[in-house]
């Protein structure tokens, strides 16, 4: 059976290992092997007006999302006393939506909205998406203990937000850091609903990279894939790492 | 009352967000379907009503197409759910430093972002069917393990030494024992991972070329391609029929207790 886990595991990371191998030829047509090596396409794709604009786009709009949906998740955790109820269904249908579907019955919204504020439309939407997974980490903190603890604090004559503020929120640090981290990545890497909400010349990285993806790939696309993908890895790894190390 | 009203206010934002972006979404998609096309001016006639792009989709024209998408969500489901299993196994008694490498390892490729899968996938494979589902495959694992452990983690596995001690032979073990408890949980992820495959956009419209065509890239390319957004809408709630019904299946062999 460990075997067949690291098998698994090797054919699901392969193609990020081909892509980042990728990312260092100097060659502008993909051959592999690669033999000499090169930072060229990492340069071009850092320089680029274009893709640095759309980058930071989508950093600012993940960091909305996420900061969203983790505000979200307290406040559901806390009144599901982190078991899954009713309400979760609800919670999750936006994930279990097919997205084009969705994206397509947001456009007409959208075409509703004023100038200038698709923006945070998409925000909210990626948030509801990014949503179950903050619910799921910080659910698993609010528990029996974490309500004794604020129930003790009250009896010692703090009021509810000192307790919140003095006892409640160091405790749940750890989980709100790995969920704001975890939901931001999924929403920085979100791609259906960018595509179908932003406007020209308002696009994030997802949706900028798309065109080239589905017609003539070039060697920047690799670059950026590999630039995402370890700054993803590495937010992911520590927000997890992190929440690992406090959650006993 | 108070403990009800406070609860009522912090489940509230949640829900009022779902209800403001999901519902009216939802109610635009229906009626945007029953529109007339503009004919060249705007998208669609605001004030028409016609059945039009369904009978549309559902005229032999739209057959392949949809029963193309069906089998294709068949297809990732059955990708999926050996993979999703694979990954998610050992994984279900570890605790500490283990757990978190191992949920970095499984999520790795949806926290990498798509691009990266995508870009190998499309450099390594010629365009089709094969590396279409082959792509859905990688983008749908995560998640469909993600659920699997979660599920995973919450049965006490001790049982199946205890079968064993009880004289039970080992494949009695799995097919008494240990597949009815996972069972739930193995419903519950097949019907996820059908319902994404059924939605499935980013494999198909980037490595599925002419003959890889699925409803959501189709809606896709009436919508931005062909300015056809009533019927764009129309297959969005053709395939929210479709992914509806597969979660309302009725699970087979689960009783009220075990459902998940």
């Amino acid at each position: 059976m460990r075997l067949l886990w690291i098998a698994a595991t090797l054919l699901m990371m392969a193609p990020l290992v081909v892509t980042l191998w990728l990312s260092f030829s100097p060659d502008p047509f993909f051959t592999l092997p690669v033999s000499d090596w090169s930072v060229r396409w990492f340069t071009q794709a850092v320089t680029g007006e274009q893709w640095r604009q759309a980058f930071f786009r989508s950093l600012w709009m993940a960091g909305l999302s996420g900061a969203l949906a983790v505000g979200l998740a307290i406040a559901a955790a806390w009144v599901s006393r982190g078991k899954a109820s009713a309400w979760w269904a609800l919670y999750l249908l936006p994930a279990c939506l097919p997205q084009v579907a969705w994206a397509m019955g947001l456009l007409p919204m959208a075409g509703a909205l004023p100038e200038g504020s698709r923006l945070c439309l998409l925000v909210v939407a990626q948030a509801l998406l990014g949503f179950p997974v903050a619910l799921l980490l910080i659910g698993l903190r609010v528990d029996a203990a974490f309500r004794m603890l604020l129930a003790a604090a009250a009896d010692l004559g703090a009021s509810p937000a000192q307790a919140w503020w003095r006892v409640g929120l160091p405790r749940l640090f750890p989980a709100v850091a790995a969920a704001f981290l975890l939901a931001a990545t999924l929403a920085f890497h979100e791609p259906v609903l960018c595509l179908f909400l932003c406007q020209p010349g308002e696009e994030t990285l997802p949706a900028l990279v798309w065109p080239t993806l589905r017609s003539s790939l070039t060697p920047v696309v690799a670059a950026l894939a590999s630039l995402t993908m370890g700054c993803g890895l590495v937010i992911a790894g520590w927000a997890l790492g992190v929440f690992g190390r406090w959650f006993r | 009352m108070r403990s009800t009203r406070s609860n009522a206010w912090l489940a509230g934002p949640a829900l009022a967000l779902v209800a403001l972006l999901v519902v009216p979404s939802m109610v635009l998609l229906v009626r945007l379907s029953l529109c007339q096309p503009a004919y060249g001016v705007g998208f669609y006639r605001a004030d028409s009503f016609t059945w039009e792009n369904f009978t549309r989709l559902l005229s032999p024209e739209f057959a392949p197409l949809i029963g193309f998408t069906c089998l294709f969500g068949l297809a990732v489901m059955a990708g999926v759910l050996p993979l999703a299993w694979l990954l998610a196994w050992p994984l279900r008694a570890s605790g500490g430093g283990r757990l978190m490498i191992g949920l970095l390892v499984l999520l790795a490729p949806r926290l990498a972002g798509m691009l990266a899968p995508l870009v190998a996938l499309r450099l390594l494979l010629p365009r089709g069917v094969v590396s279409a589902w082959l792509a859905e495959v990688f983008l749908i694992t995560p998640y469909a393990a993600l659920v699997l452990l979660v599920h995973l983690r919450g049965i006490d596995w001790t049982v199946l030494a205890a079968a064993r001690g009880l004289g039970a032979r080992d494949w009695q073990v799995w097919s008494r024992v240990g597949l009815p408890l996972a069972w739930p949980g193995l419903w519950l992820v097949g019907q996820l991972a059908l319902g994404w495959g059924l939605g499935a956009f980013l494999g198909p419209d980037i490595l599925g070329g002419p003959i890889g065509r699925t409803l959501a890239t189709d809606l896709h390319h009436q919508a931005f391609d062909n300015s056809r957004w009533p019927l764009a809408a129309a297959e969005g709630v053709l395939l929210l029929v479709l992914v509806g019904a597969v979660y309302l299946i009725r699970p087979f062999g689960l009783t009220r207790e075990n459902h998940p």
